[in-house]
């Protein structure tokens, strides 16, 4: 019977975070690109939503802790988080890659245009949240190495994760290929409810989910 | 129509500077590219190949049938 809730509760995550993005995915009317181009842009994606359930694989969701083991929720925060960092640490290189593959401009000059390119507010945001995303990943895996307690670096990683989080957001609608306006409804809603969740942590207090753990 | 969309530019202009019938312009408030006269693309595929982003779809259709002479 347990058993059963669990499993009924990662469904209704899969089905938040990977197939209702694919959906609205699939309803747009964009012309077809090869294999390749297609693969990369749903990996990252599906990417980019995994890491805003991020932002409820945590302390502040109620129902996920009613259910699961708190070391369980954070074993696979750690997980989707090294494994996003993985997927937005190469997506730069994933843009220039079919280049390899076409004719046209040379992959390292597109490259170094792309990142160099400030004139575009996506690009400068883009690349915020990429450092953004390195420090979280060294501040997380340094953790222990870092002259901070547990609940200054908790503090530290929320701002780093809501800066990263509003960062990527206005790269992702700036430049996203696939943005329509379900889908950017969508991540704002995920978004909205998710740092709510968070801030429910340190502004509310007095209530009882600040407790917790 | 030849080339079809452009979707995530980053404003380098590359393809405005590579084509060469002028069909692609600079947006001056967003600082994007944009179609702005697509009857003239010639289909040569050059702003696509020089877009760093890969931003620009090029349709494999014509609009225009290709006539031929029958003498």
């Amino acid at each position: 019977m347990e058993n059963n809730i669990k499993l009924k509760y990662i469904l209704i995550s899969l089905f938040i975070f990977v197939i209702i993005p694919l959906f609205i995915l699939s309803l747009q009317t964009l012309p077809p690109r090869t294999l390749l181009k297609e693969s990369t842009s749903v990996l990252v994606i599906v990417g980019f939503f995994f890491l805003l359930g991020q932002l409820y694989l945590n302390r502040a969701n109620k129902f996920f802790i009613k259910i699961y083991k708190m070391i369980k929720i954070i074993k696979l925060h750690k997980i989707i988080g090294y494994a996003v960092i993985a997927i937005f640490f190469i997506h730069p290189f994933l843009i220039v890659l079919p280049r390899f593959f076409e004719a046209g401009v040379d992959p390292i000059y597109a490259f170094w245009l792309m990142i160099t390119d400030f004139k575009s507010l996506g690009i400068i945001f883009g690349l915020i949240a990429w450092c953004v995303m390195i420090a979280l990943l060294l501040t997380s895996f340094y953790k222990d190495k870092l002259n901070m307690t547990y609940t200054k670096w908790r503090v530290l990683h929320i701002v780093l994760s809501v800066v990263f989080v509003a960062a990527g957001l206005w790269h992702v609608i700036d430049l996203g290929r696939h943005m329509n306006e379900f889908m950017i409804f969508f991540i704002f809603l995920l978004v909205c409810m998710g740092v709510y969740l968070l801030s429910k942590l340190y502004f509310f207090k007095n209530e009882k989910v600040g407790k917790v753990l | 129509m030849a080339i079809e969309q452009i979707n995530g530019c980053i404003g380098c202009e590359e393809c405005i500077k590579a084509c060469p019938t002028d069909v692609i312009r600079l947006d001056a408030k967003t600082k994007k590219a944009f179609i702005k006269y697509v009857e003239d693309c010639q289909i040569c595929h050059l702003c696509r190949m020089y877009c760093p982003v890969d931003a620009i779809t090029i349709t494999p259709y014509k609009s225009i049938p290709v006539v031929v002479s029958w003498g």
